[in-house]
């Protein structure tokens, strides 16, 4: 006897394709968030730990900070290093290189305590020269908290400046 | 019929997982990171305050390190002496010198006016913080006096001072 031309066993009904595509997508979804869960927490835990870190650096450096300050606020220590880091010809020299042509410097105070203060009696020839020398002190690095005193805008400028020196080169 | 449950299942569980597990956990690695930052920067801002209080410390610690003087009234001698030392080598004038014994960690506080040419009274000045007084500064008045400055002193110099 020979075989049969044609298989008698039922076929297996054949799956639809979206059938097949939906069971796709819902094993690449299922990768793709089993792998942000990994990541995210890794990536948190690790910001978490750079955080705990620069925190605990913070704290170390606040008892430094704590205990420098103590030891700085026995009155004199300000004076001895402004004196130290700003000595007053170098005040001069860097005071003097921010004036402008038409600016003199007609007095200086100096005054040091735990931060240097600055009085200048300048004269402008213009009030134009005035406004350049205002310019180049707020730009400097070397003062802050300028305080600026009562000025004329007629002609020439004969006025009081006060800020604080911060030393430096 | 048991791959499309499968698929259906996976795709559910997925969008489930990812809105309860992944977008909190995404908040708080945004709110770590800001934390961070803030952080980092008040970091960086306490190195530098410390780092200029340790100048501070240094300098005053160098000015103390000389072994004490023996005492206050000779202090307040030498630190004269040095004074004029420094003075009579340059060229001023109208003098006007006050020394007093100062109160612990000061040795002797000075009062010193004189008048000269700026070249001449600028450097002075220098000399006198930098030089074998030692000078602390307080307070430096300089003011313009006919063709010459008038310079006002206050100091003092601190016990174990060169």
């Amino acid at each position: 006897m020979s075989a049969p031309d044609f298989s008698t066993r039922p076929r297996a009904p054949r799956r639809p394709p979206w059938e097949l595509a939906l069971f796709a997508a819902g094993v690449l979804a299922a990768a793709l968030c089993t792998r942000a869960i990994v990541g995210t927490r890794a990536e948190g835990e690790a910001a978490r730990a750079r955080l705990a870190q620069v925190r605990s650096e913070i704290e170390s450096g606040r008892r430094r900070l704590a205990e420098l300050e103590r030891r700085a606020s026995d009155g004199v220590t300000g004076q001895v290093w402004l004196t130290a880091e700003a000595p007053p010809p170098r005040v001069l020299a860097q005071l003097g290189a921010l004036l402008p042509p038409d600016v003199r410097l007609d007095s200086l105070n100096l005054t040091y305590g735990r931060t240097l203060e600055v009085e200048m009696r300048v004269v402008a020839r213009t009030s134009g020269a005035y406004d350049r020398l205002l310019e180049r002190l707020e730009a400097s690095p070397r003062l802050k908290d300028l305080v600026l005193g009562a000025e004329s805008r007629a002609g020439r400028v004969d006025t009081t400046v006060r800020a604080t020196f911060v030393p430096g080169t | 019929m048991m791959l499309r449950t499968v698929g259906s299942v996976l795709l559910l569980g997925a969008g489930l997982g990812y809105a309860a597990i992944v977008v909190p956990a995404r908040h708080e690695l945004t709110a770590a990171q800001d934390g961070f930052a803030q952080a980092r920067d008040e970091r960086q801002r306490l190195r530098a305050r410390v780092a200029e209080l340790e100048r501070r410390v240094q300098v005053r610690a160098r000015v103390a390190a000389a072994p004490p003087e023996s005492g206050r009234g000779e202090s307040a001698g030498r630190l004269r002496r040095a004074v004029l030392s420094e003075v009579e080598g340059s060229r001023v004038s109208g003098v006007q010198l006050s020394v007093s014994a100062g109160r612990a960690p000061v040795a002797a506080k000075v009062h010193l006016i004189l008048e000269g040419s700026f070249p001449d009274v600028l450097p002075l000045t220098g000399r006198l913080v930098s030089g074998p007084p030692g000078l602390v500064l307080e307070r430096l008045r300089l003011s313009p006096k006919d063709q010459r400055v008038v310079a006002d002193l206050e100091g003092f110099r601190m016990e174990g001072g060169p």
